[in-house]
C-alpha cells in the first residue's frame, strides 16, 4: 500500500518535459513510435547519460499505459532480424545510453488505452542505487530521414 | 540457407565484374532465352534469377492472393510481423519513401509493395489492413495459414523462427531483414540487405528495371 501512495505521489508531480535532471543521471529525448491502432506492441526510445564517476544499471521500466516493458535489442545477423530481451541496461560512468530505432529499444507490451501522435505516456525507469526516474515520453510519428544510427 | 545464396549472388557479381568488358560485346548478340552477364549493379541477381513457383496466401481483404498477381509487376517483398515494434515499422517507412519517390517520377504504376505475415495466427487480415493502410493506401498485405507462409518462405527461400511463448503468450519472429524484388515475370531479379536506405533502393531498383528492360529477349 505505502508502495502504492507513493508512485501516486510520484507520479502526481510535476514533471518537466523533455529533459528530467536528478542528480548523476539525465534523460532526454524520450519517445514512443506510433503504430496502427491494432498494434499493441509499440517500441520507445530514450537517452540516458550518466554524470557520476561510477556505472549505473537500468534494472525494469514501467508505465500506467502499458501491462509490461521490457527492454530489447534489435540485430541483424546473416540477414536475419531478431529481438533480443536484455535483463538490465549498463550505462558506463561519464557516458550515454541511446535507446534508438534499429538498436536498443524499450519494448512496451499491451497499450492499455489508444495512443496516438501527440499523446504523451508517463515512464518510470527504475536504476540500482534505488534510484527511480519518471519521464514523459511524446507519442510521435518516426522520421526515416533521422533513422541512420548514432554510435555513443 | 539466405547466406549461401547471398554469398552466392556475391560471387556471381565479383565473377562479372571481372570479366566486364570483355563478355560485354556479346550481350548485344542474345540468343533467345539466353541472358546476358551481371553489370555489377547492386543487387541485382542475374544473369539466373531464381523463377517464383506458384504459391497461394490470402490478403488484407481476405481475398485469395496467387504468385499471378506478381505478372506485369514490379513486387517488392517484405517478410515481417506486426508485433515487431523496431525493425519492422522503419523497413516500412522506407519502402513508403521508395514507393513515394516511384509515384513521384511516374515509375509506380507498375509497382506493388507487399508485407508478408511471417506470424500468420497473430497477423489476421484485418491487423494486416491496418498495417499496411497505414504505411501506405497501395501496400498489399499477405498472411494465411501456417502452411501457406510455410510455402512461400520456402519458394523465396527465406527463413524464419519463432521464439519460445512467455508468460502471457507473447513471442518473438527472428525473420530475414532483407527486402526481395521479382520482376514483372515472376524472377526473383534483385536483393536489397539491410540496413536500408531510401535513395539506394530507389537508385538500385530504377537500375535494375532498366537492365531487365533492355536484357530480356
Ligand atoms: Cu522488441
Amino acid at each position: 500500500m505505502r508502495t502504492l501512495v507513493c508512485l501516486f505521489l510520484l507520479l502526481s508531480m510535476p514533471v518537466p518535459r523533455a529533459i528530467f535532471a536528478a542528480g548523476p543521471v539525465e534523460l532526454a529525448d524520450a519517445w514512443i513510435n506510433e503504430a496502427p491502432p491494432t498494434i499493441n506492441v509499440h517500441a520507445g526510445y530514450i537517452r540516458i547519460k550518466n554524470k557520476s564517476d561510477r556505472e549505473i544499471r537500468l534494472l525494469s521500466a514501467d508505465s500506467d499505459a502499458y501491462e509490461k516493458i521490457e527492454f530489447h535489442l534489435s540485430k541483424i545477423t546473416d540477414g536475419i532480424a531478431s529481438m533480443q530481451k536484455q535483463e538490465n541496461i549498463t550505462i558506463a560512468s561519464n557516458s550515454e545510453f541511446a535507446f534508438s530505432p534499429g538498436a536498443y529499444h524499450l519494448m512496451l507490451i499491451n497499450n492499455k488505452r489508444p495512443l496516438r501522435a501527440g499523446d504523451s505516456v508517463q515512464l518510470l525507469l527504475y536504476f540500482d542505487h534505488d534510484m527511480t526516474l519518471q519521464v514523459e515520453a511524446e507519442v510521435r510519428k518516426a522520421d526515416p530521414h533521422a533513422q541512420h544510427h548514432h554510435h555513443h | 540457407m539466405i547466406k549461401n545464396r547471398v554469398l552466392l549472388a556475391s560471387i556471381i557479381v565479383v565473377i562479372c565484374v571481372i570479366l566486364g568488358a570483355g563478355v560485354g560485346y556479346y550481350t548485344s548478340n542474345l540468343l533467345p532465352g539466353e541472358k546476358s552477364t551481371n553489370p555489377g549493379i547492386p543487387g541485382l541477381l542475374w544473369p539466373a534469377p531464381k523463377v517464383i513457383l506458384p504459391f497461394a496466401a490470402v490478403d488484407q481483404k481476405g481475398k485469395l492472393f496467387t504468385h499471378e498477381q506478381l505478372d506485369g509487376k514490379w513486387s517488392f517483398l517484405f517478410f515481417g510481423y506486426t508485433h515487431c515494434p523496431d525493425i519492422c515499422p522503419v523497413t516500412m517507412s522506407i519502402l513508403r519513401q521508395v514507393y513515394e519517390n516511384l509515384v513521384k517520377s511516374n515509375n509506380a504504376e507498375n509497382v506493388q509493395v507487399i508485407f508478408i505475415s511471417v506470424d500468420p495466427e497473430r497477423d489476421t487480415p484485418e491487423t494486416l489492413a491496418e498495417y499496411t493502410a497505414y504505411f501506405h493506401k497501395d501496400f498489399i498485405g499477405l498472411t494465411g495459414s501456417r502452411e501457406q507462409i510455410e510455402q512461400l518462405a520456402r519458394i523465396i527461400g527465406i527463413a524464419y523462427v519463432h521464439g519460445e511463448k512467455n508468460a502471457s503468450g507473447g513471442y518473438l519472429v527472428d525473420h530475414t531483414a532483407s527486402i526481395f524484388l521479382i520482376s514483372p515475370v515472376r524472377e526473383w531479379t534483385g536483393i536489397f540487405s539491410a540496413p536500408h536506405d531510401a535513395e539506394d533502393i530507389t537508385r538500385g531498383f530504377r537500375a535494375i528495371e532498366s537492365f531487365v528492360g533492355k536484357n530480356t529477349p
